[in-house]
């Protein structure tokens, strides 16, 4: 088995980016989260994913009702579906923002950062890439834990490194890296 | 606000709202409820007969015969409250206490009591009664005027105006600072978390009803809520709280009542030292309440601008408040201490640093990384943090290792102050902690006139 080197500390490091690895040790080091603590966190991210698709629904509604459109009954098919997929295209931008990009980013989702959790590759501790995120958040939540009535997701009950099944498949870890809140 | 209910505001025990403000709001709603009880019955009886005087235009809309709208101009409820057509001033004030049924006054009583209690932290009880009374009456009479509806004598009522205004009092003299949440998981440890007041109340009541409230102006109503109210009330709630703020002469960086009636007593000294005497005053303030972050930054302006003139006790008092929070959210004014300190040769208390967390640290150091003719000050910070931790421990390895690592970018890290800049280490230009420090310090020379007439 070959040593994993990190494409970015192949030329010269800098301060920040020997700082930046030694947090990242410091991540693998850490307590993995227990499933009430991500329990509690995806509760939390749907709540707020719903304010947020509530937030699109009723700007929306008002679109629809706004008189720039005409009458909300008289609108023609061409603009319903416009306007529907428009709607849709908005939920899933929100949608890959919120789970995605803050993965590859921040390291988390909003409520995994508030909860003091952090989703971490498995070996080497740094934050997932793209294609590692797509295949947690979208092959991993959506498609496995549906294919297993959802014992993926409880997993972590069960495992030592309280893994879930989306964890596995995307070689990631989630860490509590500091108390919440 | 259902599903993420707002507990209080990040505060002490001491300082955390009491239930009577609250209770006071329920009570005097149920008794308006029940004072006016038989007339909601005779007007629901009245209204029932309306549907005969109702017909549908040309465009396919429901519309009132004329003899619809006199018919409702003589409805029981519009002796107690306003419509457009029909108001006066005393009605409008008594909207505030008038619901048309149960579920209206229930959900009403669970916010003006969350309203007012949640106030309670902040202002006397006369206060919140008069901005929930003069707010609420300022966003229904809006309403009244601007809102289209099928008659101008349907009628205005209801205490959630008002509720908004108290919200809208909340969000002025919380809004630097942070919020209790309780999200109805199951558990003592993680149903409740805090965050920045002026997050959530941006998605949740500002956004929401914004856009909600837009769609009132226009003829086809979406719901019979009066959401336009609620965002006037809101708007009117923070202006008089605002104003009231600005009476009070209260500091935008004190959180709590408790905190500011603390400091309108102390006198100013006779022996004011502009530097000593704020810092003590400050001191004593942030024993009252840990959390007020807004303090402990102006404290730290205030060190960047006499750092020398700090001595071991008082850095060590200073340091009791900088918590691993405090790093996580303002890691570039501890940064900019921590550098501050160290360059005029000021040590770091060991008890603090022994109680800091190895990632706080990391995030201190990261922000000491530029400019790089500063970059000993990291190594030296790292190195006096090494000095506290058990030989061995596991942190210690890891600073050891870390030391070795940032030993082979600067060479000669450690070993003397590197007063000009190094070419070597000007690889990396992140975000400049010199210009934050700059910042902080023009930011103190201006704020210098308001600490000594303080």
């Amino acid at each position: 088995m070959g040593t994993y080197v990190r494409g970015k500390l192949r030329g010269k490091r800098s301060l920040a980016d020997t700082l930046n690895e030694a947090e990242e040790e410091h991540f693998l080091d850490c307590p993995n989260a227990d499933f009430l603590l991500r329990a509690a966190a995806y509760l939390l991210d749907l709540i707020f994913l719903f304010l947020l698709f509530s937030a699109i629904k009723h700007l929306f509604t008002v679109i629809v009702a706004s008189p720039f459109l005409g009458q909300p009954e008289q609108l023609s098919e061409d603009v319903k579906v416009l306007l529907a997929l428009s709607r849709i295209g908005s939920e899933t931008l929100v949608i890959y923002f919120y789970f995605i990009w803050t993965l590859t980013v921040y390291g988390g989702s909003p409520a995994k950062l508030i909860f003091g959790l952090r989703v971490v590759h498995a070996e080497t501790g740094e934050k997932l890439s793209f294609f590692q995120a797509i295949i947690r958040e979208v092959f991993g939540k959506t498609f496995c834990n549906s294919a297993t009535l959802g014992i993926g997701f409880l997993l972590p009950l069960f495992r030592d490194d309280a893994r879930a099944l989306h964890d596995l498949l995307s070689r990631s870890l989630v860490k509590k890296i500091h108390g919440h809140p | 606000m259902i599903l993420l209910v707002p507990i209080s505001p990040e505060v002490p025990k001491i300082h955390l709202p009491r239930l009577w403000p609250g209770l006071v709001f329920i009570i005097m709603l149920c008794l308006c409820f029940l004072e006016i009880h038989d007339t909601l019955v005779a007007d629901s009886r009245y209204v029932e007969t309306l549907q005969t005087y109702v017909i549908q235009s040309k465009t396919g809309k429901s519309e009132l015969k004329p003899e619809g709208h006199q018919y409702l101009k003589l409805r029981p409820l519009l002796k107690l409250a306003p419509s457009s057509g029909d108001w006066d001033l005393k009605r409008l004030l008594f909207a505030n206490f008038i619901h048309g049924n149960i579920p209206h006054l229930f959900l009403n009583l669970v916010g003006a009591f969350a309203g007012a209690r949640i106030c309670a932290t902040f202002i006397p009880f006369l206060a919140t009664f008069s901005i929930f009374l003069l707010g609420g009456t300022v966003g229904l009479w809006v309403s009244l005027m601007l809102s289209s509806e099928i008659s101008q004598y349907i009628p205005h009522v209801g205490a959630s105006a008002g509720i908004f205004a108290l919200m809208g009092t909340y969000y002025v003299f919380n809004f630097k600072y942070r919020t209790r949440y309780f999200f109805w998981f199951p558990s003592r440890r993680a149903g409740f978390i805090s965050l920045r007041t002026s997050w959530f109340f941006f998605v949740d009541v500002l956004l929401l009803e914004l856009v909600l409230s837009a769609a009132q102006l226009f003829p086809s109503r979406i719901d019979s809520v009066d959401h336009l109210a609620h965002v006037i009330g809101f708007g009117a709630g923070a202006g008089l709280a605002y104003l009231l703020r600005l009476v009070m002469k209260w500091p935008s960086f004190l959180q709590t009542r408790g905190e500011f009636l603390y400091w309108s007593k102390i006198s100013r000294p006779k022996d004011f030292d502009p530097f000593h005497s704020p810092f003590e005053k400050w001191i004593q303030i942030l024993e009252l309440n840990r959390y007020n972050d807004q303090l402990k930054m102006k404290l730290l302006q205030l060190v960047f601008r006499d750092s020398k003139k700090l001595n071991e006790s008082e850095i060590e008092q200073l340091m009791l408040f900088i918590s691993p929070t405090f790093i996580r959210l303002h890691s570039d004014y501890v940064g900019a201490l921590v550098k501050e300190l160290s360059k005029v040769g000021k040590r770091l208390p060991p008890t603090w640093l022994a109680q800091t967390p190895y990632d706080s640290v990391i995030r201190i150091a990261k922000e000491m990384t530029s400019p790089p003719d500063e970059q000993y000050l990291l190594y030296k910070f790292i190195t006096e943090y090494r000095a506290v931790q058990h030989e061995g421990s596991e942190v210690d390895r890891k600073l050891e290792l870390l030391t070795t690592k940032i030993s082979t970018i600067m060479p000669g890290a450690g070993a003397t102050p590197q007063p000009t800049s190094s070419p070597g280490l000007a690889e990396n230009p992140d975000t400049d902690t010199s210009d934050k420090t700059r910042s902080l310090a023009t930011e103190n020379s201006s704020q210098e006139k308001a600490t000594k007439a303080s």
